[in-house]
C-alpha cells in the first residue's frame, strides 16, 4: 500500500504546481500506485485480434492492389 | 456559468484521473471518437485521396492506412493514459524526458497551427461562397476571404477563452449537424448522381503508375490516422477499462473515418474539384449547398476551438506560461495563426495533402519510439510519481532532462523519411514503391531505438527501465 505521506515527501516542491494542487496530485498518485494502475492491461486475445485486424485491414488490401496493379514506379 | 479559471484548469486538468472519476465505457468513447472522425477534416482527407485514386482504391487505401496507424499509434498514449490516468504529454515524459517532452509539445503546436489555418480557410471559403450565392456573384474578392479567416480565429479565441463548457455546447450542436451533412451527401450521391458514376470517376491529379497512386493514398491515410495523437491521451484517461480506451479507436478513427472519407472522396471525384466549398454547391444545389456550407462553417469554428483549447491547455502547463493570463496564452496562439493567414498561409489549404505527408514525417518516429518504449522496453510499467517530478531527482531525467537517444533518433528518422518520400514536393523515391514512406521509416526507427536504448540507456540504469536483474528481483 503506497502512503500519501511517502509520495508527498518525495514530490513536495518538485512538481512546478501550486501547493494545494501538489497535495491533490500526491493523493491521486498514491491512490493509483497502490492499485498498480487504474485499468488492467489488454488480455492476450485482444492482441491476437489486433494482429488479425492489421492483416485483414492493412496487409490484405495492399497485397491485393500489389497483385492487381503490379509493383512498379 | 461558473467563471473559467484556466490556471486551475490547466493544473487540475493535468492531474491523473482516479478510478472513481472515470466516466467513459466502450460505447461512450466510441461515440466521441465517431464525432471526432466525421468532422470537416474528413472532406479534406477524402479530397486529397481523390487527387490520386478512384473510389475503391480510396476506400481500401483509407482503411489500410487508418487500421495500421491507429492501432499502433494508440498503443502507448491510450493504454498508458487508461492505466495511469495521465494525458499524452505527461506520458511523453517517460520516453522523451522531463524537458524533452517540450520538444513534442512545440512540434505538436506547429501542427495545430497548420490545422487551424486549414480549418479557418475552409470556414472563410464556406462563408464566401454562401455570400457569393446570396449576392448572385460568381465569387467574393480575396480580401473578403481574408477577413472571414480572421473572423474565424476571433470566434475561436472567444470560444476557447470562455472555456470548456462553451466548447462542449458547440460540440453538442455540431456533431448532429455533421451527421445530417454526411447523410445528405450520401443520399445525393445515391439518388442524384448514382454510384455507377462515382465508381467510374477518374482521379483528378494522378501519377502514371496505379500502384504508386494507391500507395500515396495509403501514405496520406497513414498521416490522417497518426494526426489523432494529440487527442488520444485526454480521452483514454477518462475510460473505465483498457478495452474502452483502445477499441473505441477502431470504431471511430478507423471505421467511421473511412466511411466519412469515402463520402468526401466520392463527392470530390464526381464533381472534379478538390475543394469542398466548391463541390458542395455543385453537388447539392444552391439551397441545400448553402445550408451545408453554413453547417460546415459552424463546425469549423468548433473544430478549431477544440484543438486550440487542448493545445493551449498543454502550453499553459509549461513553466513560462503558468503565470500568464489564460486570455493572453490563447490570444497569443490565435494571433500567430492570424498572422500566418494574413501572410498567405491559406496556401496550405490548397495543398492539404502536403500537410498529411509532413504529419507522417513527425508522427512516424514518435509512434515507433513511444510504442517500443512503453510496450517492449518498459513492459507497460511507468513510475507515475516520476512523470510529475520536474527536477533532476526524477527517474525520467535522463541527461539534463532529455532522453537524447530518443531525441536524436527522432530527428534522424524524420529526415530518413525523405529517403522514401518528399511530402513537400510530393515526389516519391524508388524505395517508396516497396515500403511506403511511413513503414520504410517507422520499422527501422523501432529497431534502432530498441537496440540503442538497450545498449546505451538501459545498461547505464537511467530512465527506470526494467533490467533482467530487477525483473528477477
Amino acid at each position: 500500500m503506497v502512503q500519501f505521506e511517502e509520495v508527498y515527501e518525495e514530490l513536495k516542491g518538485r512538481t512546478d504546481t501550486d501547493p494545494d494542487i501538489e497535495e491533490e496530485l500526491c493523493r491521486r498518485v498514491a491512490e493509483i500506485e497502490s492499485e498498480g494502475g487504474v485499468t488492467e492491461p489488454l488480455p492476450k486475445v485482444d492482441w491476437i485480434l489486433v494482429a488479425i485486424l492489421i492483416v485483414l485491414g492493412t496487409i490484405v488490401p495492399i497485397v491485393y492492389y500489389a497483385v492487381k496493379y503490379g509493383i512498379s514506379g | 456559468m461558473a467563471k473559467f479559471n484556466a490556471n486551475q484548469e490547466a493544473q487540475f486538468g493535468l492531474l491523473p484521473i482516479t478510478k472513481g472519476e472515470r466516466v467513459y465505457n466502450l460505447w461512450d468513447n466510441s461515440c466521441i471518437n465517431i464525432g471526432l472522425s466525421i468532422a470537416t477534416w474528413a472532406f479534406l482527407i477524402g479530397a486529397s485521396l481523390a487527387l490520386f485514386v478512384g473510389f475503391w482504391p480510396a476506400v481500401w487505401g483509407t482503411l489500410a492506412g487508418n487500421m495500421l496507424t491507429v492501432l499502433v499509434m494508440t498503443m502507448m498514449p491510450c493504454l498508458s493514459s487508461a492505466k495511469y490516468g495521465v494525458d499524452g504529454y505527461s506520458g511523453a515524459v517517460s520516453f522523451m524526458g522531463v524537458r524533452g517532452k517540450n520538444f513534442i509539445l512545440v512540434c505538436v503546436a506547429v501542427f495545430i497551427i497548420m490545422w487551424d489555418i486549414v480549418l479557418s480557410t475552409l470556414f472563410a471559403r464556406s462563408v464566401s461562397n454562401v455570400a457569393a450565392a446570396a449576392a448572385g456573384k460568381e465569387a467574393m474578392p480575396h480580401s473578403f476571404q481574408v477577413c472571414m479567416m480572421l473572423v474565424c480565429m476571433i470566434a475561436t479565441f472567444l470560444v476557447v477563452w470562455k472555456g470548456p463548457l462553451v466548447i462542449k455546447k458547440f460540440n453538442n450542436l455540431v456533431a448532429p449537424l455533421m451527421i445530417i451533412v454526411m447523410v445528405m451527401l450520401g443520399l445525393i450521391l445515391t439518388f442524384k448522381i448514382g454510384w455507377g458514376t462515382v465508381l467510374e470517376a477518374k482521379p483528378l491529379m494522378p501519377y502514371e503508375s496505379d500502384w504508386v497512386n494507391f500507395l500515396i493514398a495509403v501514405e496520406l491515410s497513414f498521416g490522417a490516422g497518426l494526426s489523432w495523437w494529440p487527442e488520444m491521451g485526454g480521452l483514454s484517461r477518462l475510460c473505465k477499462t483498457s478495452r474502452a480506451a483502445y477499441w473505441a479507436n477502431l470504431v471511430g478513427l478507423v471505421l467511421a473515418a473511412t466511411v466519412a472519407t469515402a463520402i468526401g472522396a466520392a463527392a470530390c471525384l464526381t464533381i472534379g474539384s478538390e475543394d469542398p466549398t466548391v463541390w458542395m454547391l455543385e453537388l447539392a444545389g444552391v439551397g441545400l449547398g448553402v445550408l451545408a456550407l453554413i453547417f460546415i462553417a459552424v463546425a469549423n469554428v468548433t473544430s478549431c476551438a477544440t484543438i486550440t483549447y487542448t493545445m493551449c491547455l498543454g502550453l499553459k502547463g509549461l513553466k513560462i506560461f503558468q503565470k500568464r493570463n489564460w486570455g493572453a496564452v490563447v490570444g497569443g496562439f490565435c494571433i500567430i495563426v492570424a498572422i500566418c493567414l494574413v501572410c498567405g498561409a491559406d496556401w496550405i489549404y490548397d495543398h492539404f495533402y502536403i500537410m498529411l505527408g509532413i504529419t507522417c514525417m513527425f508522427y512516424v518516429p514518435m509512434t515507433a519510439i513511444s510504442a517500443v518504449d512503453y510496450m517492449i522496453l518498459r513492459k507497460q510499467q511507468l513510475s507515475l510519481r516520476d512523470l510529475f517530478n520536474k527536477t533532476d531527482t526524477s527517474k525520467y531525467w535522463f541527461w539534463g532532462g532529455v532522453n537524447w537517444v530518443a531525441l536524436i533518433i527522432f530527428i534522424a528518422d524524420a529526415l530518413f523519411y525523405l529517403v522514401f518520400f518528399d511530402p513537400a514536393n510530393l515526389i516519391y523515391r524508388p524505395l517508396f514503391v516497396y515500403f511506403t514512406g511511413s513503414l520504410g521509416a517507422g520499422i527501422p526507427c523501432a529497431i534502432v531505438y530498441y537496440l540503442a536504448m538497450k545498449l546505451v540507456v538501459v545498461k547505464t540504469g537511467k530512465g527506470d527501465y526494467p533490467t533482467l536483474a530487477n525483473v528477477q528481483h
